[in-house]
């Protein structure tokens, strides 16, 4: 039994505390979903029963966390036998080189017996499916991939509680359904899971959180509730890019034991048009990213057929272009938006990329473009201190200095709550109406449904189209 | 982007960790010990040899590109800084003979120790050096750091690509543009190493990384009779070196004297021969 008694954590050199005077009581076998917006302090509350926090942080706690009787403050090597923890990010947790040695990692730090290591990876490699990725390096295997790789490595040591935090947001729904079906079946087997997520879960328990307090969940159901798409701004039907007889191949990625040419794209033809929206969905790996990268040039992406951009004096092919060239046309930002910013200020980030496309009248475009994406208070505020949906609006900022009017997006919402993909639509929609077009890749299917987005699904590297996404 | 470990199916890939580690390793000491103009150019062919065996020329190359206008600055700089009292006359240009008689040995240490040490990134697998050091936690937390290595040679393409969709000419321009283009990965790359750093520490804490004590990879293969042959012979040609520079010559003088004409004795072609051992490669 997990106890949870009037518990307040604040990080070092943190002001407000991450989590405030909690009580939960988890027993035996259950399936608690921890709900939340980003920042609510779910992701804290799981640190704390693993002993995370405060050993690995410091700062300062009060109040106290038991498992099974034995408490976080004195215990922790012991309760993290059976303590399970899964954090949000797979490429960040993943500490050796190859996938059997990541699944042996926690167990070997336990001790156990090599040939029960063995057994044990045997098993659990073929309860999550991931049996032919056992001799593959970790730095090959895609972002699902990754996450079984990891639920696989905390499971095999048999930990009696799993702590899972938003283990499905970088997942396709294929995958995400599997993932839940599995978790059930451990709780099943009598494994206790607390699962945080952003939206409604499907465990025995849920426990809604606000401020780092526990809240009326009823609150975050308005939050939650589905929100009206916005309306299709496809009306001039102006042609803003057009990609026809489109291929692209990896020569080589990064890491493999052995050079190969991997076709990820074929024969792709692409229309899109002032004030539309072209969603790409797919499975983890179909190529959304690589077809976003192909239309930008950008050189590991190997490329055939035809890309052509409205210039504004018409069409033109820009296929002998190079990226920053291309980029006075579109503004692509990929999945990290944390990448994108380096800069001590905001301002100074946005200032970079409007030097580099040698833009004039900086102070007006970058006080426009702040205001554009509902960003004006954090103009001096360092960019890396931002939230993942300011972060998200920030990195897109750094991009669309030129007036691009096509826009590129790839997992725009990763990591995001509804409130805050709500923003993100709210500022796509006033670019629509502007007379933009974007293409945006997502799993995400809520943001593809508010915005009435024109799906095309890649199978086999061929994308289909599946018209209007209705939800 | 930078050359990454890859198995190109060459018995040299399929060696022990521990006898490369000990190849590079007595390379790069020989070539610290020795000063002797004709022995670092054989050290130096050795290199390449074992690089080519192991069919890594190509990245071996992209590497020691660098590492050679590295070495094209040095001497550069000791032509300029270095006082000369005796001049060579070279189409009319005065050169002075003692800083480029200082600068070649330390060129061509420069490039033997680089040398080795990318044929030891190329050639041995990351992992096999995580499964055969784990047994100490320190040496585990260092190899761990081999893992970053792919890890931030694929964050510097993506901020690559990132800078080159803010507009960012990276791949045009002179070659000072260039660099200073690439000066600019810098920051993003170190800002994100570090957060990266950071997550992936929090991550082994909950797997209990602090109760590990002294345990062998499940996965570790000890070396073969064979391979600890190879491995002594990495060993015993340091000792070789290290007897011919150190040693009186007279104790010694079949081993240790040099041939005449060549500067070089037995002892030094003889741990050419042995270094180049490693060329026989491990089982397929």
């Amino acid at each position: 039994m997990i106890e949870i008694e009037s518990l307040t954590y604040r990080y070092p050199e943190r002001k407000k505390a991450a989590l405030n005077r909690l009580n939960l009581s988890v027993s035996e076998g259950d399936f608690l979903i921890i709900r939340g917006l980003s920042g609510s302090g779910k992701t804290t509350l799981l640190r704390s029963v693993n002993g995370i926090v405060p050993h690995f942080y410091g700062g300062h706690i009060s109040g106290s966390v038991s498992v099974d009787g034995l408490s976080t403050r004195y215990d922790t090597q012991q309760i993290r036998k059976t303590v399970g923890l899964l954090f949000q990010d797979p490429e960040n947790q993943i500490v050796m080189s190859s996938v059997k040695q990541e699944m042996a990692f926690a167990m070997e730090n336990l001790n156990f017996e090599r040939s029960e290591i063995l057994n044990r990876i045997e098993y659990w490699a073929d309860a999550l499916g991931i049996s032919h990725l056992l001799e593959r390096r970790t730095t090959e295997i895609s972002g699902g991939e990754k996450q079984r790789v990891l639920l696989a490595s905390i499971l095999a040591p048999g930990p009696k509680y799993l702590l899972l935090d938003e283990p499905a947001s970088q997942l396709d729904n294929t995958t995400a359904d599997r993932l839940m079906r599995l978790l059930k079946n451990l709780n099943r087997e009598g494994v206790t899971l607390m699962l945080s997520t952003h939206g409604r879960g499907k465990g025995n328990r849920q426990f809604c959180m606000e401020g780092g307090a526990e809240a009326d969940c009823a609150r975050l159901d308005s939050i939650f509730k589905r929100k009206e798409p916005i309306p299709s701004y496809a009306v001039d039907n102006r042609l803003l890019l057009q990609i026809s007889g489109f291929g692209a191949s990896y020569d080589n990625p990064a890491g493999n034991r052995v050079r190969i040419k991997e076709r990820v794209i074929n024969n792709a033809n692409l229309d899109l048009r002032a004030g539309e929206v072209i969603g790409l969905t797919g499975m983890n790996g179909s190529g959304k990213s690589t077809l976003l990268k192909g239309i930008m040039g950008l050189p590991r992406v190997k490329t055939e057929g035809i890309v052509r951009v409205n210039t504004g004096k018409g069409m033109a092919i820009i296929n002998e272009l190079s990226p920053a060239s291309r980029a006075r046309y579109i503004a692509y930002l990929g999945q990290y938006p944390g990448a994108y910013l380096f800069h001590d200020t905001l301002e100074e980030e946005i200032l970079f990329s409007l030097r580099n496309a040698n833009e004039s009248d900086a102070n007006r475009r970058i006080e426009e473009i702040l205001e554009r994406l509902f960003l004006t208070k954090y103009g001096h505020t360092n960019p890396r201190d931002l939230s993942t949906g300011e972060k998200e609006r920030a990195a897109l900022a750094s991009v669309l200095v030129s007036g691009q009017r096509i826009i590129l997006l790839d997992e725009p919402t990763r990591g995001m709550d509804p409130a805050k993909r709500l923003a993100l639509v709210n500022y796509l929609s006033g670019e629509l109406r502007a007379g933009k077009g974007v293409i945006v890749a997502s799993h995400d299917t809520e943001l593809l449904r508010l915005l009435s987005a024109d799906i095309y699904e890649l199978r086999k590297g061929e994308p289909i189209h599946r018209g209007r996404y209705n939800g | 982007m930078l050359p990454v470990y890859r198995d190109t199916g060459s018995r040299i890939h399929s060696l022990h960790p521990f006898v490369i580690t000990a190849f590079a390793l007595s390379v790069f000491s020989a070539s610290l010990i020795s000063g002797n103009i004709p022995y670092l150019c054989l050290l130096l062919g050795v290199t390449v040899i074992v690089a080519a065996s192991g069919r890594i020329l190509r990245n071996w190359a992209s590497v020691m590109r660098f590492a050679l206008y590295l070495s094209l600055s040095i001497f550069v700089i000791d032509l300029i800084i270095l006082p000369g009292n005796t001049w060579w006359n070279i189409y009319g240009i005065p050169i002075p003979v003692e800083p480029v008689m200082v600068s070649i040995p330390l060129i061509l240490r420069l490039l033997v120790s680089i040398s080795s040490f990318v044929i030891l990134s190329l050639t041995v697998n990351p992992d096999e050096i995580l499964n055969a050091t784990s047994g100490s936690k320190i040496m585990l937390a260092v190899a761990m750091g081999t893992r970053l290595y792919p890890l931030v040679a694929a964050d510097e393409a993506e901020i690559e690509d990132i800078m080159r969709v803010r507009g960012v000419e990276i791949d045009t321009g002179g070659r000072v543009e260039k660099i200073r283009n690439r000066g600019l990965l810098l920051l993003p790359l170190l800002t994100g190493s570090l957060e990266r750093g950071l997550n992936m520490a929090e991550s082994m804490e909950a797997r209990s990384f602090s109760e590990r004590k002294g345990v062998v990879s499940a996965f570790y293969r000890p070396p073969t009779g064979y391979e600890k042959l190879l491995l002594a012979l990495q060993v015993l040609s340091l000792f070789l070196v290290f007897s011919w520079v150190f040693i009186p010559h007279s104790l010694f003088p079949v081993l240790l004297v040099d041939f005449p004409g060549i500067g070089l004795s037995p002892a030094a072609l003889l741990s050419i021969l042995l270094y180049l051992s490693v060329i026989a490669g491990g089982e397929r």
